[in-house]
């Protein structure tokens, strides 16, 4: 065991294993990335083959549809919804038309899809064949390497393969190396001369590359590898070419004077996603290599032959930017991985900036689809689908990487850290996607096609309005992903197995993804209708921007009231504190070998962040609830002393009703703050669990006291009444006992003496 | 010679000399030797480059049997023309014995069965198998104290006068 190996800090190595691995989530990046940018680029084909036929239809349907929407009249700033209505009903007009060329368009750009996949598919089912036969493999036998062939069934065995592979030898390749290949069903693994002369040679060295080359199998990276190549060669031949193709004759030929801007904005734009997808393919070639290394460690011991092949490679040339386009990584990286696994329980900031990237790369198009397929009555659901879709899509791949991270960080005895960073990462990944989308150059064209001071206008809104969204998002993600993360250590105490702990990231992510699907989906949808509004529609915003309270007090009420808000604050603070049941019998978790990569009699035990505080929570609850019913039973009877001609009007009963639901309100967040300034950990959860609790008391009250002064009830009413006071009291008591907890910790964060 | 015929001298002659400076080579030789007959060319160019889903490292192995093989071949090609010289025949079948013949492994055979030999190198022939073996090695880029040793192997494989 060399020096190095032991100069690691921790005595045992964690086993990565046990969480879903980068190369999955690399692999699906990078389909993603590859269907969302092939969506677009069959999309452009259709309009560069049947652009007469299109433009026909729509000519027809344009002139069959109600008159046009030429912007707010006089009196639409009074009532921005009716001119907005007015346009939707035009738009929905003209869609309604135009359905059966839309039927047409979307068959012909699935057919694109199924070709790219039915390529990538086919490549990847004749990779084999081609290889060994352009790289003259022969069957390894007994007569070519003698005793190699028991000796490799041995290794199977230890590697504990379920089905051995066939051994092919390349005689023509001299290096000591191998490589595991195949399709499935029929897995390879080729052995090269040179690696044949070590078995007699230097058996240590033989047997570390080949438990290398099975350990690929045994992490059954083989068909993802595979298909990633067999995916980025189809992308570039079926979809890149055929559109470079496109765009010259577009250019040749289009005599549009806006042609070079466009083809130009084009080009741009595909090179960066050409990138995106070759360097999310070195990036699943290189973290399969690392995870093969560590898996091939765990039988050939952190210290073995593997870890001193590796030790003899000097760094490859080049810097940073260089590292990222090799298919290998560092030796370095992977000595390190051996001696040391917790680097690969942390996902990358670049890593959640990538995820950001291909889900805005995904979602324009996937709702342009939808959009085709749905009737024209339901398109804007088709928004909302698209973004109910990719957002849990984009959570789990980050949510992931902060699971992983807590899991880590509490075995050794830290506090988990960077949750937030891979937030801001993902959010950043998300606004860079936006602009990066090959969809963004179509709108882009089309607000340059409107000359004119209003479409100036128009743009500088669309602007100030993405940039407001960015930030809105940026601050969200980066608290999501703390919560997600805060989520992870309060219930990775609880686990025992391994199945445990793979039911607990899933719940835990199933419970991030619904509430991601709730906001992340909307503020996603709030972004493609941004960016992707016709002229019209912009001057629609305008003229909301015009009445910013009416727009402002339909928001929130339509927020308050809503049952997905009354689930997301909810399931903000259950998850997380509801580890709390149960917790008794774990204080301390105990587990064994599958914890660890190596075996090890040695306990792994998760580092305690903190108590839970729930019995503060519902006191501190239950008090101010109960202060609220005391304070609106004096207020009844003040209420009461009033005149019946001044308190029966609408008016003044509306007023009555607002009042108490903004005392209702004021007194939960009070109630929120207290907790937060006096509990530790989870502070701001614990206050949103009071908040819950005092506003389920001050909702009965009010519902309560209505009836024993004489009101009535009904569902409809007993919900608006619940939904305003716990909504608002959450929406209020969030930020606000956030800044109060943020504030108690940096007051009582230890100082250096 | 008949290409096969060669083939089956070079190789038989070619593993021997693989036993005394690449022992390690040994086991696979056939495997080698199989592949370098199907394209000597491509067996000498072969690098030790590791592939782009392969293990990553260049933990190459200079092989020595291609070289090997090669070098023994030109030695062969050299003592078949000595024969055709020396012996006044065209038969080919013959020539091939008496080629072979020329290595003393063969040649014992023939001496124990009282066969008519063909005159062993003289010490300038020798000298010139040895000039040729080495000059072949140091074309094909071997390290000249492995080229020394396999040039004298090859010698020392050959019957001389003295």
């Amino acid at each position: 065991m060399t020096s190095d190996a032991h100069s690691s800090p921790h005595q045992t190595r964690l086993n990565p294993f046990v969480f879903p691995s980068d190369t999955d989530l690399r692999f699906v990046l990078l389909v993603v990335s590859v269907l969302g940018s092939s969506l677009f680029v069959y999309n452009w084909l259709y309009h560069d083959f049947f652009a007469s036929q299109f433009v026909d239809a729509l000519r027809r349907c344009m002139v069959s549809s109600p008159a046009d929407y030429h912007g707010p009249e006089a009196g639409a700033a009074a009532d921005p919804f009716a001119a907005f209505n007015q346009t939707a009903a035009q738009h929905q007009a003209i869609e309604r038309c135009i359905e059966p060329v839309e039927r047409a368009q979307f068959l012909w750009i699935i057919c694109g899809v199924v070709l790219i996949l039915a390529v990538a598919s086919m490549i990847y089912w004749a990779i084999p064949l081609l290889k060994i036969r352009r790289d003259n493999l022969v069957p390894l036998t007994e007569e070519r390497a003698p005793g190699v062939g028991a000796y490799l069934a041995e290794l199977c065995h230890e590697a504990s393969l379920s089905q051995s592979p066939t051994f092919l030898v390349n005689p023509l390749n001299h290096s000591a190396s191998g490589v595991a290949f195949g399709r499935r069903g029929r897995r390879y693994v080729v052995l090269n001369v040179g690696l044949l002369v070590k078995f007699y040679a230097d058996r240590p060295a033989f047997r570390a590359v080949v438990l290398h080359e099975l350990a690929h199998l045994r992490n059954a990276d083989v068909d993802k590898t595979y298909f990633s190549v067999a995916v980025g060669i189809t992308f570039a031949i079926v979809a890149l070419g055929p559109l470079a193709v496109s765009l010259i004759h577009y250019l040749i030929s289009a005599g549009d004077p806006r042609g070079p801007s466009f083809v130009f904005g084009m080009t741009w734009r595909v090179l960066a996603l050409a990138a995106l997808v070759y360097l999310t393919l070195a990036a699943v070639l290189r973290i399969r290599e690392v995870y093969a290394d560590v898996r091939a460690s765990a039988w050939d011991g952190p210290s073995g032959a593997l870890w001193r092949a590796l030790s003899t490679q000097r760094r490859p040339d080049g810097g940073r930017w260089r590292a990222l386009r090799r298919f290998h990584p560092d030796p370095d990286q992977r000595r390190r991985a051996i001696s040391e696994t917790d680097g690969l329980f942390r996902l990358g900031f670049w890593d959640a900036f990538a995820t950001g990237v291909t889900t805005m790369v995904a979602v324009p198009m996937l709702d342009f689809m939808l959009g085709l397929l749905l009737p024209s009555r339901l398109e804007l659901w088709g928004s909302m689908v698209t973004a109910l879709l990719v957002a849990p899509l984009a959570v789990g791949v980050v949510g992931l990487g902060a699971w992983r991270g807590a899991f880590v960080a509490l075995a050794r005895g830290e506090a988990p850290r960077g949750a937030g960073r891979l937030g801001l990462g993902l959010g950043l990944g998300i606004v860079g996607g936006a602009a990066l989308s090959l969809d963004a150059v179509i709108t882009g064209l089309s607000l340059e096609g409107e000359a004119g001071t209003s479409s100036m206008k128009s743009t500088t809104a669309s602007l100030a309005f993405s940039i407001v969204l960015a930030a809105v998002l940026l601050i969200c993600l980066f608290y999501f992903l703390r919560w997600i993360s805060a989520g992870a250590s309060a219930w990775l105490e609880r686990i025992t197995t391994r199945r445990s702990l793979r039911l607990l990231v899933l719940l835990g992510l199933i419970t991030a993804g619904l509430i991601s699907t709730v906001w992340l989906g909307a503020l996603l949808w709030i972004f493609l209708v941004a960016s992707t509004l016709p002229l019209e529609s912009l001057a629609v915003l305008t003229t909301l921007a015009a009445a910013p309270l009416t727009a402002i007090i339909a928001l929130a009420n339509y927020l308050l009231q809503s049952p997905l808000t009354f689930a997301l604050f909810v399931g903000l603070w259950m998850f997380p504190l509801a580890a709390r049941l149960g917790r008794g019998r774990t204080a301390s978790v105990s587990v064994t070998n599958w914890a660890f990569l190596d075996p090890s009699t040695q306990p792994l035990t998760l580092r305690r962040q903190g108590r839970f505080r729930l019995s503060q929570g519902l006191i501190a609850g239950m008090v101010g609830g109960l202060a609220f019913c005391v304070l609106l039973l004096i207020a009844r009877f003040w209420w009461h002393s009033i005149p019946e001609t001044v308190r029966s009007s609408d008016q003044a009963r509306i007023s009555f009703f607002l009042g108490q639901v903004v005392l209702a309100v004021l007194l939960q967040v009070s109630t929120a703050i207290v907790v937060a300034a006096r509990v530790r950990w989870l502070g701001v959860l614990h206050s949103l669990f009071a908040a819950f609790v005092a506003g389920c008391v001050m909702a009965v009250g009010i519902l309560g006291l209505n009836l024993a002064f004489g009101g009535t009830i009904d569902p409809s009413f007993a919900w608006t009444t619940f939904a305003l006071v716990l909504n608002g009291g959450a929406l209020l008591s969030l930020p606000l006992s956030g800044g109060v907890f943020a504030m108690g910790s940096w007051v009582r964060r230890p100082r250096p003496k | 010679m008949s290409d096969l015929v060669e083939y089956q001298l070079v190789a038989e002659v070619a593993r021997d000399q693989v036993d005394q400076i690449a022992p390690q080579e040994a086991p696979i030789f056939p495997l080698l030797s199989e592949a370098y007959f199907q394209d000597p060319d491509k067996m000498l160019e072969a690098q030790g480059k590791d592939e782009m889903l392969g293990f990553g490292l260049e933990v190459g192995a200079v092989l020595l049997t291609p070289v090997v093989i090669t070098v023994t071949k030109e030695v062969v090609e050299f003592v078949a023309g000595v024969v055709m010289t020396s012996v006044q025949t065209q038969s080919s079948g013959l020539i091939n014995e008496f080629v072979k013949k020329m290595f003393t492994k063969f040649r014992r055979e023939g001496e124990e069965r009282g066969e008519k030999l063909p005159p062993p190198l003289t010490r300038e022939q020798i000298r010139r198998v040895r000039e040729i073996a080495l000059e072949k090695a140091r074309q094909l880029e071997l390290a000249p104290n492995q080229a020394g040793l396999l040039a004298d192997s090859l010698v020392g494989s050959l019957a001389t006068t003295a």
